[in-house]
């Protein structure tokens, strides 16, 4: 539990970080400092809104993530009820099977796209192109990692 | 995988809530092993047996591994 009440410290200082940083940027471009690149193009506004309320979004769930961690920190009971919600095996087990399934669907469905996406733009069939090949590099380091822990 | 983890319950007039905090995870988990959609990991499996004061084979079955 202690190790875990370690982690919640941790995880409060990172989104407290993130969400500082988020407010920075939202606030410099509101000022007009900084801008999205698309700005002043057809759909400068748009884009400008909606990165602008990307921004916000991630900022209150990073805010409401330090909520939950500074209150269980606070309180063993609700401390418990999440590292049991955190640790439940059934509860990992799925992510990870949820995860690799998704990767293994990504990467098949992704090889038919990238083929036909060449047809139509020599940028999009090398970007999804270096997307697959950076996913199978990474797959494979995982389970040359894997191998020697487990 | 059958377990006898519904009925040891039952005998002790416990809920799945109840176990689940005693032994440390989720009552939903405890729902799906009950019902055999989920097979509990060695850890687990030792602190329920545990909990009821049995073995680890007292309380699942593992005559359809033999």
């Amino acid at each position: 539990m202690q190790e875990y009440r370690q982690k919640l410290k941790k995880e409060i200082i990172f989104n407290a970080i993130g969400a500082a940083l988020l407010l920075a940027v939202q606030t410099l471009a509101w000022l007009g400092i900084i801008r999205p690149v698309a700005a002043g193009e057809r759909f400068g506004d748009y884009w400008n809104g909606f990165i602008a309320g990307l921004g916000f979004g991630i900022m209150a769930l990073m805010l409401i993530g330090i909520i939950i961690d500074a209150r269980a920190l606070k309180n063993e009971q609700r401390l418990r009820k999440l590292y049991i919600k955190w640790s439940d095996e059934r509860g990992r087990a799925i992510c990870d099977k949820a995860r690799s399934t998704a990767a293994n669907i990504f990467l098949l469905a992704m090889l038919p796209i990238t083929v036909i996406g060449g047809y139509f733009s020599v940028t999009a069939f090398f970007s999804l192109l270096a997307a697959e090949l950076l996913m199978a590099v990474t797959t494979n380091i995982c389970k040359l990692y894997y191998k020697k822990t487990m | 995988m059958k377990t006898r983890i519904k009925e040891l319950r039952k005998a002790n007039k416990l809920s799945q809530e109840e176990l689940a905090d005693a032994v440390g995870t989720t009552r939903q988990t405890i729902t799906s092993i009950e019902v055999g959609k989920y097979t509990a990991s060695l850890p687990l499996a030792y602190k329920i047996a545990r909990y009821f004061e049995l073995s680890i084979e007292e309380v699942f079955d593992f005559s359809d591994m033999e």
